[in-house]
């Protein structure tokens, strides 16, 4: 049977899998030793892949293996997934398949590794060669920064001139951008996939729904109840979804049981009391608000009380000391009566003369400070705002290692932690700063110079 | 077409053209035919017959760009050498992308000669592989140099055995220059030269890099036999052609005499296609005066010939080559918040010269557009009736999750810091004001979604 005439489920890709068929199928000849497949997110490139090779699977005609690059993180354990996959797939019984398989320590040994479970099965099998192997590597540009994609994608495609023993496989990559690859002049076979129009999609999860969903009502009536529901919710949130499948499916997953339940109670669909509109009117705060798209893994209020009022003031004294210019030290906290009497005066001043235009610091990276800045800065904010004495400089210093540790404040350069040199960095935003300073009642914004 | 062919017939001749169009020829198992390439075929042939007939050892160069058929020459000699001396030499192939520095490289020479022992005499006992890369070099070297070779007097003490030719075959031989003593290179040219002890030994060193030669240390640029080959991609259209028609048309010789008519007619067809006005001609004149790839071309092939109908050689669809900006595909696919996001990053860069941006930034500009935009319609709508209008407000985590997609989806980039040249991501002040660049500009944006209003409404600044 030709599998390009062969029902291979994928809706609106056949584009894609005559193309495939044309670089990968083995009844044309040897495969293509290795392909590229390039496609925004969720524009079906893996399922078309998955649901392609697993055909040629079951007809006998390859063995087929995924492997997703993005959990594997470096190249050692791609390869290693590959060889382990290679001995699953052969069905190979070896005593010392892992120890074979750790022998591998990089790209240097990989071939020789490979060419060894060759050897053992061709003499296993005497002399007889396996199926073509195809492995479908996921997202490997997705690997950790350091670990150079590029040049685990360039050996794997040239593994056939390697050794003749090694011309049965077929390395697939799915990436998102192949440029950041580098591997235009190897000139592979690209596949390119385009995102799915939104009435595609809402075609594609129609007959997900449809599927999933059991039903007390008929299924002609269903489907046009599941499809205005996709039609309504979809447009709703169009301009964030775009057309990410994968950003949908839980948000649908998410409002179905809000619409589907009524009709599930009355076991019919009544015009005006549970069809998809009157839900829709219904729950229309529900649907404005933006409670189906984030999810609130902690709550908005952080628990900050539990901080100790000096703790605070430390972290205020920080944030201070990073987004303060320090030429403006003086006039911000100088405890000379005339120097500082005009803080404010010059604090408007500034605000007029600025153009609305100009960017806050407070929204740029913190700048570095010295402890001794840090310092001095708590010490003239304390003092004015708190009768009671601060923390002598050696509990300070150990409260400071605390916030450190923590994350709060950041050092700039390992080692040297009280020397003048070493910089500090404070790590707390500014919405944390203004809870913390409204807790202890201190006017921060008084002290900040834009 | 009159004659009816036999399905099977029509068939053959599909997957015959097909291999020869599949990257997989060079993987060396069967000749491949090469346009214009006769020339310097022979001259390999004729280094590597001297290596195994006489003794002779030679190191040669041959450079050229990716796709010109470096790979595929070499193993062509090689097949006919095998041919005409069966199992009278060893071949050892290492490739710079697998082995990238030395130590490795010569753990896989010794592993690799383990191999040939293994097939000639079966004894999986002896190894040239050693633990440390420095033993294992010894161990190779003193077999090369034929000052000591315990496994053969061990084994027959034969003296036949000795004198196996080995050939080296170094693919991206430019990896191993980077090395400041480049000892892989210094030992197998030095053997190469001075080999008439025992070894003959031959080095075929396959590079793109053109200037390679002047990379190389002047200790081994010394042992180097100065032999260089150099491939270049056709400089007339017409020789392209040719090398174009050799790739797609079928040598009538495989054949058997039932299929040699049919055979003769495809490759009759094709000249004519590739000589007049044809798809096929468009596509090869395009690559010619744009890229001049061959590679990208036989990918382009495969599928027309794929698709083709063999009774009356109609080929199908021939797919395109993207080699468009990525980013901006990318800009094309994103969702309107998305898109909105990355023009608010773009003015604030333009507005405050500045070269980097982050989510606070871009999101002030965001919120200011939006809620500028709303109040103007509302006052148009009030001057029309009492209707106001409550747009939808997006949330700044819903914002940020857009944001973290353009850095997933590469159009936000990261600047790379190096410390003592690791790359260090030193990054504080939380997510939303960690400092990234912009891929695209405002100006990219506005002239990609030109016929879309409400982008060119965002875009002027």
């Amino acid at each position: 049977m030709d599998p390009t005439t062969s029902p291979v489920d994928c809706r609106f890709r056949s584009y894609q899998l005559d193309l495939l068929a044309a670089y990968a199928n083995p009844e044309l000849g040897p495969m293509a030793p290795s392909m590229l497949v390039e496609g925004p997110s969720s524009s079906g490139k893996t399922y078309t892949l998955r649901r392609y090779f697993e055909r040629l699977q079951r007809n006998k005609q390859i063995l087929f293996s995924e492997i997703q690059c993005e959990y594997c993180l470096t190249r050692k354990t791609i390869l290693h997934t590959i060889l382990r996959n290679l001995i699953n797939l052969l069905d190979m019984n070896v005593q010392q398949s892992a120890e074979m398989i750790s022998k591998c320590d990089g790209l240097g040994t990989f071939v020789e590794v490979l060419k060894q479970i060759e050897h053992i099965y061709t003499t296993m099998c005497d002399g007889a060669r396996h199926l073509p192997v195809v492995f479908v590597l996921d997202r490997v540009e997705r690997l950790l920064p350091n670990e150079n994609s590029s040049e685990l994608c360039t050996a794997l495609s040239r593994a056939h001139e390697q050794s003749p023993a090694l011309n049965l496989f077929t390395f697939v990559y799915v990436v998102n951008r192949s440029d950041s690859l580098n591997i235009q002049t190897l000139a592979l076979p690209t596949i390119a996939f385009t995102s799915y129009s939104i009435n595609q999609i809402k075609d594609i999860l129609l007959d997900r729904l449809t599927e999933s969903g059991p039903s007390s009502l008929p299924p002609l009536q269903f489907r046009s109840f599941a499809r205005q529901f996709l039609d309504i919710i979809l447009d709703t949130y169009t301009s964030y979804f775009g057309t990410d499948i994968g950003l949908m499916i839980p948000v649908l997953a998410k409002l179905w049981p809000i619409f589907i339940n009524p009709v599930n109670e009355l076991g019919r669909i009544q015009n005006g009391t549970n069809d998809v509109l009157t839900t829709f009117q219904r729950n229309k705060s529900l649907l404005q608000s933006e409670l189906a798209l984030l999810d609130d893994l902690a709550s908005a209020d952080i628990p900050s009380s539990d901080l100790p009022k000096k703790t605070k003031y430390i972290l205020i004294a920080a944030y201070l000391a990073s987004y303060d210019d320090p030429k403006y030290d003086l006039i911000l906290f100088s405890k000379q009566r005339e120097a500082r009497s005009n803080r404010k005066v010059r604090h408007s001043k500034k605000k007029s003369t600025k153009s609305s235009d100009q960017l806050s610091s407070r929204m740029l990276s913190p700048q570095a400070f010295t402890l001794e800045r840090l310092l001095a800065i708590l010490h003239a904010i304390y003092d004015e705002n708190c009768d009671e004495p601060l923390l002598n400089d050696v509990e300070l210093l150990s409260e400071l290692a605390t916030l450190s540790t923590l994350k709060s404040i950041m050092k700039l350069k390992l080692g040297d932690t009280i020397g003048g040199g070493t910089k500090w960095k404070c790590n707390v935003n500014w919405s944390v700063i203004k809870k913390f300073s409204d807790e202890v009642g201190f006017e921060i914004e008084n002290f900040l110079i834009d | 077409m009159t004659v009816s062919e036999p399905e099977q017939n029509l068939e053959l001749l599909r997957q015959r053209v097909l291999a020869n169009l599949s990257n997989r020829t060079s993987s060396g198992l069967v000749k491949v035919r090469l346009n214009n390439l006769e020339m310097e075929q022979v001259q390999i042939y004729k280094m590597l017959e001297n290596t195994i007939k006489f003794n002779e050892g030679k190191s040669c160069l041959v450079i050229g760009p990716r796709g010109s058929g470096k790979t595929t020459m070499v193993n062509n000699a090689l097949l006919d050498l095998q041919e005409r001396f069966p199992n009278m030499f060893y071949v050892i192939r290492i490739s710079g992308f697998y082995q990238s520095d030395d130590k490795s490289a010569i753990k896989e020479i010794a592993r690799q000669l383990d191999w040939h022992l293994l097939r000639h005499s079966g004894n999986w006992s002896v190894s040239f592989e050693r633990f440390s890369a420095n033993d294992t070099m010894n161990s190779v070297m003193s077999v090369l140099d034929g000052s000591q070779l315990m496994e053969g007097k061990d084994q027959n003490g034969d003296d036949d055995e000795m004198q196996m030719p080995i050939i080296f075959v170094i693919d991206e031989l430019d990896k191993y220059t980077n090395d400041a003593k480049q000892t892989l290179l210094y030992n197998l040219f030095d053997v190469a030269q001075s080999s008439s002890n025992s070894h003959a030994v031959a080095v075929i060193g396959l590079t793109t890099v053109t200037g390679v030669r002047e990379q190389l240390e002047k200790r081994v640029k010394s042992r180097f036999s100065q032999k260089v080959i150099q491939l270049t991609k056709p400089r007339q259209l017409a020789e392209f052609c040719d090398s174009v028609y050799c790739m797609i048309s079928v040598d009538p010789d495989d054949f058997e005499p039932s299929m040699l008519e049919l055979a003769q007619r495809y490759n009759s067809h094709m000249k004519t296609l590739l000589g007049g006005a044809s798809e096929l001609r468009k596509l090869v004149v395009r690559n010619f005066y744009t890229v001049k790839d061959l590679n990208i071309l036989k990918s382009q092939l495969t599928p027309y010939i794929a698709k083709m109908d063999m009774t009356t050689f109609s080929g199908g669809p021939i797919p395109l080559v993207n080699t468009n900006n990525r980013s901006f595909q990318i800009l094309a696919s994103l969702s309107e918040l998305e898109l909105k996001l990355v023009i608010c990053a773009g003015r604030q860069l333009l507005k405050n010269s500045m070269d980097q941006v982050n989510f606070n930034i871009a999101y002030e500009e965001f919120e200011r557009i939006s809620s500028s935009q709303t109040n103007t319609l509302n006052s148009q709508l009030q001057t029309m009736g009492r209707v106001k209008l409550d747009s939808a407000h997006h949330s700044r985590d819903l914002m940020l999750a857009c944001w973290e997609r353009l850095i997933y989806y590469g159009l936000l980039v990261e600047p790379i810091r190096q410390i003592n040249g690791i790359n260090s991501s030193f990054y504080t002040g939380g997510e939303s004001n960690k400092m990234f660049h912009l891929d695209v500009t405002v100006e990219d944006v506005a002239r990609l979604f030109r016929h879309t209003d409400w982008v060119t409404k965002w875009c002027r600044i």
